[in-house]
């Protein structure tokens, strides 16, 4: 909790990772920071010695004009030198960055990935792909520019000072005094460019939502002729994002040359108390020409510095994101002595079931029923009573609050999760397919299924259908959310994906819309194929499926009202039969 | 090139004063920023010539120096906010005529067209443009006032020396040329990278479901690992070509430096050149790094705003819905909502069959029709053309004796309202949803009295504030059921003399579907109402029933006379009774 809050500490845990990279780009930038010193040096050597001739140049080298040729030299070594500080500098701290962004960007989804149903219910799609993205990248920023920039930045700061100090303690204050000025602009700087970025990003966002909005509620639009309206408030929009804008340009346009002409101010003052000093001789040329140099170094910083500390604090933000989703502990473990599931035959069994998904509200009151190994249990029942989370149960989504549900006679805590799952296949009313191919939709990107294993399932489950139509074949493109696919179509390839899983228990849950009478021909053709030698437990909505079920639960307000096969329930003369009645008469 | 900067031009004249004066301004900051060094090297030169009685004259013009920077810098801070500031403007003006014009788009487009490539056009594809032809241009002219006056401020001191500096300037401008279209390529890869990462792990959490049921999140794991590996490699690629190009800039722009002190430097001690304009020249070449960089870079950027202003102007090219056909004459006195339909045939662009074929019957005016049929049958298809979202072929949809493919489509929609299947509702207030439907203000008693009819005013009771509460992501998430109520008040509060219902209350149990349709049977005697459903009790009550299958019309008659005649109808129909008295039993 206390991490989550505090995250910078955490987050520069994660240097030691990667403790190599990260003392290497210490090293190059301490380095870095000392070899620009030497260039404004070496002009003051060179201005002193040779040039001016006062015989300040540095000792080893001629002071005539044969010296002067060493001393380009030794500025063009120091800048040889320099760039490949700096090159060697923005390699390794963008590495040092992207590298621990990537273990941690790894690490928090494979954190996701280990969560339950009951997180994904409770977490929006966008929140989760905004921590593995956005989120990150604030984090890598940080590591990359935000931490080792602000490092740099002040150091350069420090160092550069301290060489004014030792070049001209008097002169150095000129820089001194100007320094206040310089905090006050940088500080107002970065409170107005936070601001308006803030307000930049919100509008932004605002502005991106009313036009997704506007151009998927098209058709409302022209339906209901509100033309002139939508465009009136995307025009709102337009001029708000715009005005935003216009703060970030007057603050960029003003912080600029207000840096200059404190540099200039610094230079003019270095001029003011310094002309005296040459004419005494207590300041050289030389000297002035580093002063110059230096003070121009040293306002480079002051630009970057305020934009650092801003990503330092986004970063902190995502920091406190990020370790809230790492912080989460999944709801279901597999306990330390969990069994496989390889060989199970699929026997399933409730005993007094009772479950909610919030306390409270069960929605199983007491369920118990049986269903052999290869048999098929149809439910029936009104929405609400309890079938679909009899499904989630048996794929143990979510865990029973009482009772037990047996694999084989072994409760379901008792295996492996993955391992359980994997012999349980759910086609579900509404199916998801993903983005890829068809291929990748049927075998769920698992390239241990074979090309020939899924062609092989969409014959038997007469999904082959659906590829006559498509060029590509199994490689067409399905796109996201299947929304290239008809509703018939998608129920066919969830079948496929199910027999080429070939589980021991097949968890369906019936269609309840209409599809065209051929395709649903087709569908039950397919349902009797996929059923053959398996468990199966659907929740029915067709009288033919109910029919041929081993076992019919008739459920009501969570509990099991009537139970047995078709004949037996119409013997009985329930419920099930007045229905059955209803349904045969018309 | 050219050609497609044309569009730009219209927006020139409005920002004519700013940009007028803003180009003033670039002269003005840009030729105080040259006069200003040869200021501070006079200082010098006055120091060097005169000795200690020179002291004085120095220091003032070492002041001089700090006054034109400072005027130079409030030039740049003008030059900035006027031009950049106009350029924001332009690019929202642009933004609002694309939107305005995407608004006016036929339905046909937005088939082909998906919503993310509309944002992009009008976010990012618009700011390329703006850049380029705003801060870009600035910069062009900036370096075309700066560079040439430099240089002949420079020439002036010292021809020789001008010629060596420039050298390794000019180099700046092909070394950002090479590099700098390479970087943009890499750039956009790591964009790639990071575009297909993200859709991966959102399609991992909306799949989350699937992925554990088929305990595939190993498989996740993998490949997004494989994904965040990849985009590592390929920001470490750009991290490379940068730190070569930083590095590079290093040693150009200080080699030009070092030019200066060994060559200048001689030229000093051969008495050709005075000491202070040494340093003159020190600034000139500090001065001319950044035009150097933002030549090259700038050339770049203007061939990504050329693609960017094509793209853009393609959706300008796309021609705007057809409002009026050859015969503006044809346009009712007043719709009463006569419909006839005669062997309507219409296929969808690109498709492979006929989504309607040979498609007749009529109503007439104030009855109520109910058109039914499996998922795909072509109801919406009807729908859509009948309001025209695609044209109809000529001759086959009559309203009140006239072929609506040549009443004037505002006329035409006018005549509707409509209840469409997905319960798109803006993210707003209710009551600005339902104003939608009413030019002007809405009469907050018809608002009620509209949301009574449609059952949701005990609704409404309970949600925070009212008519005033936000619907939507940002707002109170609402039911599926009560999405639809709020859409069906937003219709029956347009006065239009023709209803369509389609599918809009699927999402409400079957009882308060009957007692909506209960309230709503006034509202559809007062008009002609055209109701399609997947649940047949809601077209129980129409005078006619028309049952689509696959485009074709398959039985037509009352809901007895299609009970009776045991086809689809009677058969689905049984089906749901089935269904209705599971229901019942909740």
């Amino acid at each position: 909790m206390s991490a989550a809050r505090h995250p910078l500490p955490r987050l520069l845990a994660y240097v030691g990772r990667r403790p190599g990279l990260v003392a290497l780009s210490v090293v190059t930038m301490v380095a870095g920071a000392g070899v620009d010193l030497l260039l404004p040096e070496i002009v003051k050597r060179a201005v002193d010695g040779p040039i001016t001739g006062r015989g300040g140049g540095f000792g080893f080298l001629p002071d005539g004009a044969d010296g002067l040729p060493w001393y380009a030299l030794g500025g063009a070594l120091v800048l040889v030198l320099g760039a490949g500080l700096r090159a060697a500098r923005a390699i390794v701290s963008v590495k040092a960055g992207r590298i621990i962004g990537m273990i941690l960007r790894l690490e928090v989804f494979r954190h996701i990935q280990r969560q339950g149903m009951r997180y994904f219910d409770r977490m929006p799609v966008g929140v989760l792909t905004t921590r593995v993205t956005g989120d990150i990248e604030a984090v890598e920023e940080f590591f990359s520019s935000g931490v080792a920039a602000v490092f740099h930045d002040v150091l350069k700061l420090v160092l550069i000072l301290v060489a004014l100090f030792v070049v001209n303690a008097q002169l150095a204050l000129c820089v001194v005094a100007v320094l206040p000025l310089l905090v006050v602009a940088g500080t107002i700087f970065a409170r107005r460019s936070r601001r308006d970025f803030a307000r930049v990003r919100t509008e932004v966002a605002v502005s991106n939502a009313f036009t997704t909005e506007a151009i998927t509620g098209m058709d409302v639009t022209r339906l209901f002729q509100r033309r002139g309206h939508a465009i009136a408030r995307y025009g709102d929009h337009a001029e708000d994002l715009c005005s935003a804008h216009l703060a970030t340009v007057r603050n960029f346009a003003l912080f600029f040359p207000t840096v200059q002409a404190l540099a200039a101010l610094a230079i003019t003052l270095v001029v003011h108390f310094g002309a005296a000093g040459i004419g005494a001789g207590t300041f050289s040329y030389g000297e002035f020409f580093q002063f110059y140099l230096l003070i121009n170094l040293f306002f480079e910083p002051i630009r970057t510095l305020a934009e650092n500390l801003n990503m330092m604090l986004r970063a902190q933000v995502s920091g406190e994101r990020l370790f809230e989703v790492i912080d989460t502990p999944p709801e279901i473990l597999d306990a330390p002595d969990a069994k496989d599931a390889d060989d199970i035959r699929g026997a399933l069994r409730f005993e007094d079931v009772h479950f909610a998904y919030k306390q409270g509200e069960p929605v199983l009151r007491g369920v118990s029923f049986e269903a052999p190994a290869g048999s098929t249990l149809a439910l029936v029942g009104p929405t609400g009573a309890g079938k679909s989370s009899i499904l989630n149960l048996i794929g143990r989504f979510y865990d029973v609050q009482d009772g037990r549900v047996l694999v084989d006679g072994v409760d379901v805590r008792a295996y492996k999760r993955r391992a359980l799952r994997a012999r349980i296949a759910i086609v579900l009313q509404d199916v998801f397919l993903f983005r890829g191919s068809v291929l990748d939709n049927v075998r769920l990107f698992d390239e241990t299924i074979t090309r020939e294993q899924v062609a092989e399932a969409m014959r038997t489950v007469h999904a082959d259908g659906i590829l006559a139509r498509l060029p590509e074949g199994l490689d067409a493109p399905v796109e996201e959310r299947g929304a290239n696919f008809s509703a018939g179509e998608r129920q066919l390839l969830a079948f496929a994906r199910a027999l080429v899983h070939d589980p021991a228990i097949l968890v369906l849950d019936e269609a309840t819309s209409s599809i065209d009478t051929a395709t649903e021909l087709l569908i039950q053709d397919a349902l009797e194929a996929l059923r053959k030698d398996r468990t199966t437990i659907v929740v029915a909505h067709r009288l033919s499926t109910i029919k041929t079920a081993d076992r019919i639960l008739v459920m009501r307000r969570g509990e099991i009202a009537e139970e047995g096969t078709h004949e037996e329930l119409l013997a009985a003369g329930g419920l099930y039969r007045r229905l059955y009645e209803l349904q045969v008469r018309h | 090139m050219r050609q497609a900067y044309r569009r730009i031009l219209r927006y020139v004249p409005r920002y004519r004063n700013a940009l007028l004066l803003g180009a003033l301004c670039v002269v003005a900051s840009r030729l105080l920023m040259v006069y200003a060094p040869r200021l501070l090297g006079r200082a010098v030169n006055e120091l060097e010539a005169g000795g200690a009685a020179a002291v004085d004259p120095a220091i003032r013009t070492g002041w001089a120096f700090l006054g034109v920077s400072v005027a130079a810098g409030v030039f740049t801070l003008a030059m900035r906010r006027l031009l950049v500031g106009a350029s924001r403007r332009a690019a929202r003006d642009l933004q609002t005529d694309l939107f305005a014009h995407v608004e006016r788009l036929p339905a046909r487009f937005f088939d082909t067209t998906r919503t993310g490539d509309l944002l992009a056009r009008l976010t990012s594809d618009v700011e390329a443009v703006r850049f380029s032809l705003g801060p870009g241009l600035m910069y062009v002219a900036s370096t075309l006032v700066l560079f040439p006056t430099a240089v002949a401020s420079m020439l002036d001191l010292s021809g020789a020396l001008t010629l060596a500096a420039l050298g390794p300037l000019l180099a700046i401008i092909a070394v950002v040329r090479v590099l700098g279209p390479r970087i943009m390529r890499r750039t956009r890869a790591v964009q790639d990278r990071g575009g297909r990462l993200s859709a991966r792990a959102q399609e991992s959490f909306a799949g989350a479901r699937v992925v554990r049921a088929y305990a595939k999140e190993p498989v996740e794991v993998a490949a997004f690992e494989h994904e965040n590996e990849g985009l590592v490699e390929e920001t470490l690629a750009l991290a490379n070509t940068r730190a070569v190009l930083t590095g590079a800039l290093h040693v150009l722009g200080g080699g030009a430096q070092i030019v200066v002190l060994w060559y200048g430097g001689s030229q000093v001690m051969a008495g050709a050149l005075e000491l202070g304009y040494l340093a003159t020249f020190m600034l000139y070449v500090g001065m001319l790094i950044w035009p150097m960089i933002s030549v090259g870079w700038v050339v770049s950027s203007f061939q990504r705003s050329a693609a960017a202003m094509e793209r853009i102007d393609e959706i300008f090219d796309v021609a705007a819905e057809r409002t009026l056909l050859a015969e503006p004459g044809v346009e009712p006195e007043r719709v009463r909502g006569g419909l006839e339909v005669r062997g309507l045939t219409f296929r969808h662009g690109g498709a492979a069959h006929d989504a309607l074929h040979d498609v007749s019957f009529s109503i007439d005016a104030g009855e109520t029709l109910g058109l039914v049929g499996p998922v795909g049958a072509g109801k919406s298809t009807f729908l859509a053309l009948l309001t025209r979202t695609y044209d109809p072929p000529a001759g086959a949809i009559h309203l009140d004796g006239h072929d609506i493919a040549r009443i004037p489509v505002e006329t035409l929609r006018a005549a509707f309202a409509v209840v469409p299947q997905d319960a798109f509702l803006f993210s707003t207030t209710i009551e600005r949803n339902l104003a939608y439907a009413v030019d002007g203000a809405l009469d907050p008693s018809r608002a009620r009295g509209a949301l009574e009819l449609a059952g949701l005013s005990s609704d409404l009771e309970t949600f925070p504030k009212g008519l005033d509460t936000v619907v939507g992501e940002r707002g109170l998430q609402l039911s599926g059921g009560q999405k639809q109520r709020v859409t069906i008040a937003r219709a029956l509060l347009r006065e239009a003399p023709v209803l369509v219902l389609d599918d809009c209350l699927s999402a409400v149990d079957t009882h308060t579907e009957a007692r909506i349709l209960e309230g709503l049977r006034t509202e559809m005697r007062r008009r002609t109402a055209i109701v399609v459903a997947h649940r047949l009790s809601t077209v129980r009550h129409a005078d006619r029933i028309v049952v689509l299958d696959g485009g074709h019309v398959a039985e037509t008659g009352t809901h007895e006379e299609l009970v009776a005649s045991g086809g689809w109808y009677a058969q689905t129909y049984a089906q749901q009774r089935l269904e209705a008295e599971l229901e019942d039993l909740a």
